[in-house]
């Protein structure tokens, strides 16, 4: 059992320069994430969601603001944070398993570390494809093998940057299930960037919707629906129309259409 | 014998049409339209062939040529392969030898030649040289471009789980380079058979270009024939040889060998 430890963001701040142009992406952000919560961060494309986790992941730095996890700073070397990117990213001249295995800080792997493997191949459902190779699988087995290959140091938190994003309306769904399972099954604390409404509220304790350009966190709405979920409950639509509005409000739809 | 069948049938184009054409030079020269002592029918060169292979001429000089080729081929493909993830790895380094290569780079082997029978004289150190520069530039060019365009998605994915920069240079660069690097060390094989039968024509004492040049002397067309048709034979075994060795090594590659989940066992 590992002990998880709470994920806070202080006053997160970061700008790009484009052609000496400064251009503000993120802008006070704070927020604490509860260990084992599952959090979805949600915003129009290009507001800035990605760049916050690649923050936390260390492949960009922010301008101001500090990142912690359990009140210390959030070292780089370590492997407390994994990701799960938009694509795969599989080495496409590695077996599913040796993918697994990259994840690992230690490429020799002892018994302890097969039988983690195995396990892990187990959890995502692939355990009959453990020597195929990515080219061979679906893009949702593909993203299956990329999970595993984040949950095999044991992170505490997991970041996903819209893991289903690439993949088709069913898959989706099928994998929004399994990644609940999955969390349920290793307790790690998630967040989840997406911009599929459904999913967030689906899969998230909290819901985090982010403004545009800069990016500011506009409102953070509690999902308290039991699960498994229903996508089409009364609570479910009402949480979707609630979100719905955070975006397209300005948009009133006229009164004679909803007769 | 199936097999061999239906190799056959999907093949059958590779072998007739040289078959035929074999046939009309061979028909042309016994009808006297071509000199035989310019151009002597296929049937010729094939008996003189034959000589050469069983007295063991041919297959001494070819072998002379082959570890020449083997031996400048390894020291060019491994500097090659050095020097280039050092320049593509090194922005410095990359600004420091941009002139001095880019003048280097195109100059032809063959301009070498008579520089390096000057320095190291006409046995095998000069020819072994010679390959060894054809070799090192169509690798060094190669690796630089391919490690230049290595996916930062996946250097992300090393950066992401912590893996330091000699796993990275092993695991990733190394690994998704390997297509491209392969096929600097294919062009590489031809420069360098180009040079050694460039080298050994222009001053030797044996190998298969030096067997030509002698032929040629004493006008043994049908001698000078086989030279040349050995080189193009040895050169396609080669290239066979490195097709097995790339199908090996580079098995994951769906570009080249597009291998789906099979529905038989």
């Amino acid at each position: 059992m590992k002990n998880l430890e709470q994920l806070s963001l202080h006053n997160i701040n970061k700008s790009f320069f484009i052609n000496n142009k400064k251009i503000d992406v993120l802008k006070d952000i704070n927020l604490d994430v509860t260990p084992g919560e599952f959090v979805s961060i949600i915003g129009p494309s290009g507001c800035g969601k990605s760049t916050l986790l690649r923050l936390i992941i260390g492949l960009s730095h922010q301008t101001i603001g500090s990142i912690l996890l359990g009140g210390r700073e959030l070292q780089e070397s370590t492997h407390e944070v994994g990701i799960v990117f938009q694509e795969s990213r599989l080495f496409p001249w590695l077996s599913v398993y040796k993918n697994i295995t990259f994840g690992l800080e230690n490429e020799h792997l002892s018994q302890k570390d097969q039988a983690d493997v195995k396990e892990h191949l187990h959890l995502v459902g692939l355990e009959n494809f453990a020597d195929a190779y990515p080219s061979q699988l679906s893009g949702g087995m593909q993203q299956r093998v990329s999970i595993a290959r984040a949950l095999i140091s044991h992170p505490k938190v997991l970041l996903l940057d819209e893991p289903f994003g690439a993949l088709d309306a069913i898959t989706r769904i099928y994998m929004q299930q399994e990644i609940t399972r999955i969390w349920q099954t290793e307790k790690s604390t998630i967040l989840l960037v997406t911009h599929d409404i459904d999913e967030a509220i689906f899969l998230s304790d909290r819901v985090i919707v982010m403004s545009h350009r800069p990016a500011t966190i506009k409102n953070i709405i509690s999902v308290d629906l039991p699960r498994p979920r229903d996508r089409n409950s009364y609570d479910f639509l009402l949480l979707r129309k609630k979100i719905y509005k955070e975006f397209f409000n300005e948009i009133e739809m006229p009164f004679s259409f909803s007769i | 014998m199936k097999k061999t069948y239906i190799w056959l049938t999907q093949n059958y184009l590779s072998i007739i049409t040289p078959l035929i054409l074999l046939s009309i030079w061979e028909l042309s020269s016994r009808l006297n339209l071509i000199e035989n002592t310019f151009l002597p029918p296929p049937s010729l060169i094939l008996k003189e062939f034959f000589i050469l292979l069983l007295n063991g001429e041919l297959i001494k000089n070819l072998l002379i040529s082959i570890i020449r080729v083997a031996e400048g081929f390894f020291i060019g493909v491994s500097l090659g392969i050095i020097v280039g993830i050092q320049v593509a790895l090194n922005k410095n380094l990359q600004k420091a030898v941009r002139f001095i290569f880019g003048i280097l780079r195109p100059i032809p082997v063959i301009a070498w030649i008579p520089v390096l029978i000057l320095w190291l004289g006409i046995d095998e150190s000069s020819k072994v040289a010679a390959i060894s520069i054809g070799s090192f530039w169509s690798v060094l060019v190669s690796v630089v471009q391919a490690i230049k365009n290595v996916d930062k998605k996946y250097l992300e994915v090393a950066k992401v789980l912590r893996k330091d920069y000699k796993t990275i240079l092993l695991k990733v660069i190394l690994p998704s380079t390997l297509p491209q690097i392969f096929t600097g060390i294919r062009i590489g094989i031809d420069v360098a058979w180009r040079s050694v039968i460039a080298a050994e024509l222009i001053a030797a004492s044996a190998g298969i270009g030096y067997m030509i040049m002698y032929a040629r002397e004493l006008f043994q067309i049908d001698i000078v024939l086989v030279g040349v048709f050995s080189i193009g034979l040895t050169g396609i075994i080669i290239e066979e040889l490195l097709k097995i060795l790339e199908h090996h090594l580079l098995r994951w590659n769906t570009n080249i060998y597009q291998e789906e989940a099979s529905e038989k066992p």
